[in-house]
């Protein structure tokens, strides 16, 4: 803590007090790019969508008449909305572990020093990260086909008996876009946990082994524990990127086949953008959108609250 | 080694920019290829910027515009095409932003009035011959659709053609024993001919495929097959021209679900139906992957490029075993291409208006290719040399008729559509539901689609009359109207 | 025996590795075939017809020649607005106490969450506003817009760890807060700029809505992504011509992603040691 206090050196001279003040304005000046940037383009349109969601509006036309609370109410009484945002944490519950878990292993595989090829496979895991997602979507829906090459390799191995359609049945077509999120993220996950892993000093491992710990023995008690922390900072990047899923879903089911698949931010951009006979309800998607950030940071804060409490008695325990 | 070519290309010049970038663009410097000044060029060089989704003639297009620039070489054509659901999603930026192309249509959601109202278009008139309109076939302008106040403000891409006809492939159902050459089918006939076809393509081929993500196609199915039965529905508004009423849970709509129901519970759709959209699914058909698929008649000009072998036909969807008791509705030729209000040339667009439609290419291109029909008088006649596209003209003009379009009645008759927001699931969503089979109760779906519009049908008419719109729940019932008639001029003089 | 082991590993990695670049092998070979191959043989990895024009036709269509030359323009200054921006930012966070810090950071942390689809439109009429629709500008700004609370917690964390001994010697050579910011604190950082670069790199080359809103009215300002989506018609749908476009775009990342890699894990790897 204390060596990230404003002042470098401690007499309280004036010239020191002015030094301080000096960096606390620079400290200002260089947060203040960052802040900038968040406030026009991210800040800003939260904060209009909170406008635009007490709002009777197209988005289209001029008409714009203010209805308060409105929109929240015909929200939570639509069904189509709740099953969105159930498969959202749906999607959310089974990605986020699965991903978390997969890409630790791969990493913990490929930071072994005496592998070789490492580099190699690295690039191998991280191609689909790095593949634009439009274009995956439509490649997917080939790859996931009734004559697929998943369908193929399945038959083959008489894993199925016959053909599934993934992208058609709607209790398949979640599994198909959760496995290919799983697919596409691994890679970036990994290179999270290579980080980790590679702060982790050697002598370490060298120190266990001369103790004559095995693998899993050293795993569990000297990797595990230190990379634990940036374990959880991976689990929360997964937790909101799960949770805002859309271009994938978009891509490759467009929420369908009737709404198996839909996810709140694909209900957003339903609402918000698309119409067939009437308009589109732009002021109704952004009380969804406030509504979905809402809760799901109140979840959070919820969470964070009793972890607080049980760490709060922990330490009175101990003292 | 060509593959290494454009590789050691991409390579090179990703280099070549990464050292020029590096030097010349850290500040923002205003872009010099984004400033388009018109006014200052010595040469009067004129740039028209033109934005639609007519994507299947995208080819005769675009020739048009390379001649429509070498005959008159002051203009230059910058042609964006996008899809449908792209155009809607950023034209409406562009439009508020001040910074719509001269040229675009009118989002296939908005009415004109709103357009007009909102400032969209400026009206072509000024900048056309009289006679302009006479070109055009009868009806093609009227106020309410293409006209307001009697000026135009927009014209038609093609004459109003329905666009769920079955296409079939003739030598699946030969191979299956099935003929096809009686019309109408009726439903059990139609259900059967699809599990003959399926059943004999053991696995290779099936009876029918459609791109089942596709919403709006299902929606069109549902609207003009139940109106074939006799369900009055239509595109022009929610309302049922049978009784009146926003009524989606009649026996005509429910046959229709019906079939489709049994249709997939046969197995008779191609089993990636639900997972693509239109264009895979008529490209599996060019493959000769299923025997049947409800499109529209620009398939005919796609498939006669891509897949010339493909030995077709086209047949009218099917009817109730009971037989036939309506039409598919034709409403008026809808509004498209605009010029825009902002536009700073329109002496030009209305000049690439008046080649597009009126000049010796475009139009004879579009017809002789197959892609669809024209509304200027004559061109049909003189180009069509597709069968299919005759047959599909022939198919139309047997079981299409007119129907009344509010708009036509009473003008601000549209305004109603600015307050009416969709309801969802609508029929098109139920139906890809229904063949998906996560509905099996689709008449009680469709019960609670009815009630919901109608609540959110009169109170957008309220809301209308609240804000000073002349117009009235009744503007929309056509009491005179009958199923298996065209709806003509006439009709409207009778009205109250 | 540890050989032994070894070569399980290889080939368990060997078979995943495969599993995992088999879409995009896919999407190699069917650049190459012709539309109706595509349908008939999607299995077969070797087209019959080597259909070299497909990559022609996307190149073409796709006008790629000019939009690439944008997209690299756009990464490029992107990129460099963003490590400026975090990296600055970064700093102040990490190294020094000052008050609001916590609330900045929350409120960063915060935004994580909020699905921002939807912000099309308000973003959109900002830059209206700024008067700057139709400009390269426009695209530069709001893909570099946003919190970036992930780069910022990479610098936060990496600067925690530098010694202060570093800064201190150069304050008492008389140097102020910035030069000792940009001339001891930034060269250091290169392996977290590494991973920033890559990152960014990959979201704003692959980036597409906000581009094709922002460039509607100037075709020649597209980026590759967007021009990709060209050949998706509404009616006509060019897949061989999508699978070839999609291999020239990534092509480029490939490519840095193998020249940066080892900058981006050890830059990874700084960030969370602290």
């Amino acid at each position: 803590m204390t060596k990230s206090t404003a002042g470098l050196s401690s007499p309280a001279t004036q010239r020191n007090i002015n030094q301080k003040k000096r960096t606390l304005w620079w400290c200002y000046l260089f947060v203040l790019p960052n802040l900038i940037f968040y406030a026009l383009f991210q800040g800003w349109p939260i904060v209009i969508n909170w406008y635009y969601s007490t709002l009777d509006w197209s988005g289209i036309s001029s008409n714009k008449t203010f209805v308060g609370l409105d929109n929240y109410r015909h929200l939570v009484a639509d069904p189509y909305f709740w099953k969105a945002f159930g498969h959202s944490f749906l999607f959310m519950v089974s990605t986020v572990p699965i991903l978390w878990l997969l890409s630790l292993l791969v990493a913990v595989v490929l930071n072994n020093p005496l592998l070789r090829l490492a580099k190699f496979y690295r690039t191998l895991f991280f191609i689909p990260v790095i593949t634009t997602t439009s274009v995956i979507g439509i490649i997917m829906v080939f790859i996931w086909s009734s004559d697929g090459p998943i369908n193929f390799l399945l038959t083959r191995l008489h894993l199925i008996e016959h053909e599934i359609n993934w992208l058609s049945e709607p209790g398949m077509a979640m599994i198909a876009v959760i496995v290919t999120y799983v697919w596409k993220n691994i890679g970036m996950n990994m290179i999270y946990w290579l980080a980790g892993l590679q702060g982790i000093p050697r002598e370490l491992y060298e120190a266990a082994r001369v103790d004559g710990a095995g693998p899993a023995r050293t795993f569990y008690s000297i990797t595990l524990p230190l990379i634990l922390p940036i374990g959880l900072v991976i689990l929360l990047l997964n937790t909101a990127g799960a949770l805002k899923v859309f271009d994938l879903v978009k891509t490759m089911t467009d929420g369908g086949p009737f709404y198996a698949t839909d996810v709140v931010s694909t209900y957003i951009y339903r609402y918000a953008f698309s119409s067939e006979m009437g308009l589109p309800s732009l002021g109704y998607a952004s009380a969804a959108g406030i509504f979905f950030a809402f809760s799901i940071i109140l979840v959070g804060l919820l969470q964070a609250l009793v972890r607080k409490l049980a760490s709060g008695r922990d330490t009175k325990g101990v003292a | 080694m060509k593959r290494y070519h454009v590789f050691s290309k991409v390579a090179i010049l990703l280099l070549l920019v990464v050292s020029l970038a590096a030097c010349s663009s850290k500040g923002e410097s205003p872009d010099p290829v984004a400033s388009v000044d018109p006014g200052n060029s010595s040469e009067e060089q004129v740039v028209l910027k033109i934005m639609d989704w007519s994507d299947s003639v995208k080819e005769i297009r675009e020739e048009f515009n390379k001649r429509f620039m070498e005959k008159y070489p002051h203009i230059k054509i910058e042609y964006t095409q996008l899809t449908i659901d792209q155009f809607q999603n950023t034209i409406l930026t562009a439009i508020k932003g001040g910074n719509a192309p001269d040229l675009f249509p009118i989002p296939s959601t908005v009415k004109l009035a709103t357009a007009v109202n909102e400032g969209w278009f400026q009206p072509i008139d000024p900048y056309v011959e009289d006679d302009f309109k006479d070109h055009f076939v009868e009806g093609t302008f009227q106020n309410g659709i293409t006209m307001f106040d009697n000026q135009i403000y927009s014209i038609p891409e093609n004459p109003s053609i329905p666009s769920s006809l079955i296409f079939y492939n003739k030598k699946l159902l030969q191979e299956a024993g099935v003929d096809v050459t009686k019309q109408p089918l009726n439903y059990s006939e139609f259900r059967e001919a699809a599990a003959k076809v399926t059943a004999a393509g053991k696995g290779k081929y099936y009876g029918i495929v459609e791109g089942g993500k596709q919403a709006n196609r299902w929606l069109i199915t549902v609207r003009d097959w139940a109106s074939l039965a006799g369900a009055g529905l239509n595109g022009n508004s929610p309302i049922s021209l049978a009784d009146g009423k926003p009524t989606y849970n009649s026996e005509a709509v429910l046959g229709v679900y019906s079939l489709f129901q049994q249709l997939a519970e046969d197995g008779s759709f191609h089993p990636k139906t639900m997972s693509i959209s239109a264009p895979e699914a008529r490209a599996l058909f060019g493959q000769g992957q299923a025997a049947f698929i409800v499109q529209g008649s620009w398939c005919i000009g796609v498939w006669n490029k891509e897949n010339p072998e493909l030995d077709y036909g086209v047949i009218a969807p099917p009817v109730p075993d009971t037989g036939i008791k309506g039409s598919i509705g034709i409403g008026p030729s809808g509004a498209w291409m605009g010029i825009s209000a902002d536009s700073k040339h329109p002496q030009e667009a209305a000049l690439y208006l008046q080649e597009l439609y009126l000049g010796d290419y475009y139009q004879q291109a579009r017809v002789a290719s197959g892609d669809s029909f024209s509304i200027v008088k004559g061109i049909n006649e003189a180009n069509i040399n597709v069968p299919q596209l005759q047959e599909y003209y022939d198919i139309i003009q047997q079981y299409g008729k007119l129907i009344p379009d509010a708009a036509v009645r009473n003008p601000s008759a549209t305004s109603v559509f600015e307050y009416y927001k969709d309801i969802q699931p609508d029929p098109g969503q139920l139906l890809a539901g229904t063949v998906a089979g996560a509905i099996k109760d689709y008449a009680q779906e469709l019960d609670k689609y009815s009630k919901k519009v109608d609540m959110a049908w009169s109170s957008s008419i309220e809301a209308a009359q609240n804000a000073g719109n002349q117009v009235k729940a009744e503007d929309f019932i056509f009491p005179n109207w009958k199923p298996m008639e065209n709806y003509t001029a006439e009709n409207y003089a009778q009205l109250p | 025996m540890r050989t032994l082991l070894r070569l399980p590993i290889h080939v368990l990695l060997l078979l995943f590795g495969v599993i995992w670049v088999y879409p995009f092998i896919w999407m190699v070979s069917a650049s190459l075939k012709d539309t109706n191959e595509f349908f008939t043989d999607s299995l077969n990895l070797l087209p019959a017809s080597w259909e070299w024009d497909n990559y022609k036709r996307a190149w073409d269509v796709g006008n790629f020649q000019f939009y690439f030359f944008n997209t690299v323009i756009i990464t490029i200054t992107v990129i460099i607005i963003v490590l400026f921006i975090t990296a600055t930012c970064g700093y102040a966070l990490g190294r020094y106490e000052f008050p609001g810090k916590t609330a900045i950071m929350l409120v960063l942390a915060a935004s994580m969450f909020v699905p921002l689809e939807f912000s099309v439109i308000p973003v959109f009429e900002l830059i209206k506003n700024m008067g700057l629709l139709g400009t390269r500008t426009s695209v530069i700004l709001t893909e570099a817009g946003g919190g970036h609370v992930l780069f910022v917690l990479l610098f936060v964390s990496f600067f925690r760890q530098v010694p202060k001994e570093l800064e201190e010697a150069s304050l008492i050579d008389g140097a102020g807060f910035f030069r000792t910011f940009s001339s001891v604190i930034l060269p250091i950082s290169k392996p977290v700029m590494g991973s920033v670069i890559i990152m960014q790199f990959i979201w704003t080359w692959n980036s597409f809505l906000m581009p094709l809103v922002l460039t509607l009215s100037e075709p020649r300002l597209r980026t590759l992504a967007v021009g990709l989506y060209a050949l998706r018609g509404e009616n006509i749908v060019d897949w061989t011509g999508i699978a070839a476009g999609g291999a020239i775009a990534l092509a480029p990342i490939i490519l840095i992603f193998i020249l940066l890699q080892r900058y981006f894990v050890d830059g990874m790897a700084g960030a969370v040691k602290g």
